[in-house]
């Protein structure tokens, strides 16, 4: 796996390195001290996996750099590393393309978890911000069966369950905290998954999992 | 004297001018009626006397002419004669009587004239003149030279006495009113002079008391009153010199400590700044060590550096706390953290705290408790979780048997949030010193364990500024209540938390359509898609994606199709299909297993983007924000 890691304190740079050999698989890692060296490193090496980038270099001003290089590198999962704390830094930073924020003043262990929760295609968003709910929903354990047969993911057989009981997709949204028209997605889905072409049939299909499992 | 002290009293003798009237009139009233009194009863008596004299002459007179009549008993001659001196000396009557006193002749009213008392009555006896009466032999016989003939007796007008005496008072009285006048009128002037004079000392005094020391009096510095107002003029003079001594004193002593203020202030600042510039600098090879510590933690292999690495831990633990909290209370000093309320419910921050600090309530046997506060306030809520962490975190510390509890309370419009212990309790002399900075108490061997004493000096300096009053209530051996009242907050006007999408890079309604002919493929897409809670419509083939697509009614914001597909087809013709149905040059990613460099060189051609099986989860994930955001920004620009 291949990271660039750029930031320009080489103590820091140091500390990260540290960090990075825990992850798995064994990472090559690429230094940068600048924003300028940071796109010129990337342009160099073709398929990086990562790169975590301090916001305060030389180079750009702000958010401009996160901007400039997600759209010159599209690909290429972008984390900031920074001092700051503030809240307004971390929404700017995200909403300037960044798929993860990591404070500088965090653990060992919150950097591991945040890199990996990254890697996986999640985004990372640090504590302090306030409500955000991303990661991985519990499955109980009877579900697990129905799941496993069905062909649906978890989330769509919660949908699944609710649409078996006769709620409307109003009612489904806001039941699990997600909005009509993804709730509708969720929907064609399970249609798709149970090969039925109408609601009707969806909920005799359901049941039938649901019972035999 | 009591009737005229209880006149005196009833008189208006408030003013000067009624005073000096009384003072000039009443002497005057009583000299002039004196002396008009006496003079008039000169007049009066000379008047009487004068007219008694002449009826006495009159009478005289009668009875040295009377006697030849008598004696030749003429009485016509008598009569004539007493009608002629009756006539000369305004007699009211006159009588004759002879030596027996029978009445001879008469004129005048004698009725009347008997009414009259003595004084206004005159007798004179007739007699034979002496050398007659000695020359006379004839008559020596009969008469003694001395007998009477008889008597006349005269009396006076008095109606003229009475003329004359009305008269006369009228006169006196004339005389007095016009004295009496003249006096008035002077006094008056006088007494207006004089009130005028002490009035407009008065009004002087008046404005100098109403703060106006520039008034001066104007008056002649003659006499008495003269006197007074030059007083007062050095007195104002005075007054004034003093004051503006004072007011430039107090304008230098204001401008001196204002100069003193500011460089003090400035100085604050500096400090504040240059701590907050080298903090950044300074932090960096502190987080650095932190991660160096773990890293080395990690691989150590030796149990003997086992506890020495623990100490290291320690104390770059330890050095960072204090970092941390001197930069907060600089930060706090120099103003730079500012405070944005807004309104929130408080039940979950105390969950959040729950969690935070259960651990090392248990590691101490404490119990942390939470009461429930279905509340809403209206504040920072990261500042306020920050008091009430620090709290917990000093009542947790500094209890060694019990618990913490934290509760709130509604106290009319604010909310009391209490943290409570029974830890030792903070003797009365100490509750005001324990806010300040590296104030511990019961720490004399500064057992960093136990912090730095900075934890309640950030509270009270956060408290200040969010404006919200912090209060201790503590005692010796029974614990401490810390509390903070904070304004109660309007549940309608919470702002909605963000969507449950992940904040920042993509729009909550944000579809991608997947095509590729593996169900295993899409099934693991979907999944992954379930956790970053993006929408997905999943398809083997174009028809099915248009077939999922119009029952759902929507149009995806990004394409991902496998390059390579059954029946002839490929991912290039998948997409070109689609943006043609929906008439929009969708953006889209090609993803392919396929390493031969022809195919690579055919699929870039077509510049798609491109990534390569078996897909990264976040390179996938960073294609597809940067495709959608940009497609929304055309879309808005």
């Amino acid at each position: 796996m291949k990271t660039l890691l750029a930031d320009d304190h080489p103590l820091m740079r140091e500390g990260v390195r540290q960090v990075l050999s825990q992850l798995e698989p064994p990472v090559e890692i690429i230094d940068a001290h600048d924003y300028p060296s940071l796109f010129a490193q990337t342009a160099l090496h073709a398929d990086l996996d990562l790169a975590l980038v301090d916001l305060n270099m030389p180079g750009f001003v702000g958010m401009q750099g996160i901007t400039q290089y997600r759209s010159r590198f599209p690909d290429i999962p972008l984390v900031v590393l920074s001092a700051s704390e503030s809240p307004h830094d971390i929404r700017n930073a995200l909403e300037a393309g960044a798929l993860g924020y990591i404070p500088k003043a965090a653990s060992t262990a919150v950097m591991l978890a945040a890199l990996r929760q990254v890697l996986a295609g999640d985004i990372f968003v640090p504590a302090c911000l306030g409500d955000s709910h991303t990661g991985l929903h519990t499955v109980a354990p009877a579900d697990f069966e129905a799941l496993q047969h069905s062909g649906l993911t978890a989330r769509q057989l919660e949908v699944a369950r609710l649409l078996a009981q006769g709620c409307a997709n109003k009612a489904i949204a806001g039941m699990l905290a997600m909005s009509e028209s993804t709730v509708k997605v969720h929907i064609a889905a399970i249609f798709r998954a149970l090969d039925v072409s109408n609601r009707t049939e969806a909920v005799l299909a359901i049941q039938r999992l649901t019972h035999s499992a | 004297m009591k009737p005229l002290r209880a006149l005196l009293a009833r008189l208006p003798l408030s003013s000067i001018r009624s005073r000096m009237l009384v003072i000039a009139l009443l002497p005057a009233l009583l000299a002039e009626f004196g002396m008009v009194a006496y003079f008039t009863s000169q007049a009066l008596a000379t008047a009487e006397n004068a007219q008694q004299a002449r009826a006495a002459s009159a009478a005289r007179h009668l009875a040295d002419t009377l006697p030849y009549a008598l004696v030749s008993g003429d009485t016509a001659l008598a009569q004539q004669l007493l009608e002629t001196e009756t006539r000369n000396s305004q007699l009211a009557f006159a009588r004759v009587t002879d030596r027996h006193g029978r009445t001879l002749v008469s004129t005048g009213d004698t009725l009347r004239g008997a009414l009259l008392d003595d004084r206004h009555r005159q007798h004179a006896t007739i007699r034979l003149p002496a050398a007659v009466s000695r020359d006379s032999a004839v008559f020596a016989a009969s008469t003694a030279a001395s007998d009477p003939l008889g008597q006349v007796e005269v009396g006076v007008r008095l109606d003229q006495v009475g003329t004359f005496k009305r008269d006369t008072l009228i006169h006196a009285a004339f005389l007095m009113l016009v004295a009496l006048a003249l006096t008035g009128a002077l006094a008056w002037r006088l007494s207006n002079r004089l009130a005028g004079q002490l009035q407009h000392v008065g009004r002087v005094v008046g404005r100098l008391a109403c703060d106006d020391l520039t008034v001066r009096t104007q008056l002649p510095p003659e006499g008495e009153v003269g006197a007074l107002a030059t007083g007062v003029n050095n007195m104002a003079e005075a007054l004034q010199t003093h004051r503006s001594e004072l007011e430039r004193r107090i304008r230098e002593a204001t401008a001196d400590l204002a100069a003193k203020k500011d460089m003090a202030e400035r100085a604050n600042q500096a400090k504040s700044r240059f701590f907050a510039a080298a903090s950044h600098d300074l932090r960096q090879p502190l987080h650095a060590l932190s991660l160096f510590v773990a890293a080395l933690k990690a691989r150590n292999q030796q149990p003997e550096s086992e506890t020495l690495i623990d100490n290291i831990e320690a104390s770059t633990a330890a050095m960072e706390l204090l970092f941390n909290a001197l930069l907060d209370i600089s930060r706090l000093d120099a103003g730079t953290i500012e405070a944005h309320p807004v309104h929130f419910p408080l039940q979950k921050m105390l969950l959040d705290l729950d969690h935070q600090f259960s651990a090392l309530a248990a590691e101490k046997q404490l119990r942390l408790r939470f009461r429930p506060c279905d509340v809403i306030l209206y504040s920072d809520p990261l500042l306020i979780e920050r008091i009430l962490a620090n709290l917990i975190a000093n009542a947790i510390r500094y209890t060694d048997d019990g618990g913490v509890l934290v509760a709130c309370r509604r106290r009319g419009r604010m909310v009391r949030l209490s943290v409570i212990d029974t830890g030792r309790g903070i003797p009365p002399d100490q509750q005001e010193s324990v806010f300040q900075e590296f104030v511990q108490l019961h720490n004399p061997a500064r057992d960093r364990s136990k912090g730095l004493g900075l934890g309640l000096a950030i509270v009270s300096r956060l408290g200040r500024l969010l404006g919200h009053r912090v209060d201790l209530r503590s005692r010796p051996g029974h614990g401490s209540v810390f509390s903070i009242d904070v304004p109660c907050g309007d549940a309608s006007l919470i702002q909605p938390p963000t969507p449950a999408s992940a904040p920042g890079p993509l729009p909550a309604d944000a579809l991608v359509l997947l095509v590729d002919d593996e169900s295993a493929i899409l099934r693991g897409m979907a999944e992954l898609f379930d956790n970053w809670q993006i929408d997905l419509v999943t398809a083997h083939s174009a028809d099915e994606a248009e077939h999922w697509l119009a029952s759902i009614g929507r149009v995806p914001d990004v394409i991902v199709s496998d390059y390579r597909l059954p029946d002839d087809t490929d991912g290039i013709e998948v997409i070109t299909r689609l943006r043609q149905k929906f008439g929009r040059d969708i953006p889209a990613i090609l993803v392919t297993g396929d390493t031969a460099p022809d195919t690579i060189l055919r699929i870039s051609k077509a510049s798609f983007p491109l990534l390569h099986k078996p897909l990264r989860p976040a390179k996938l994930r960073a294609l597809l924000t940067h495709l959608i955001q940009q497609a929304r920004a055309a879309t808005v620009g």
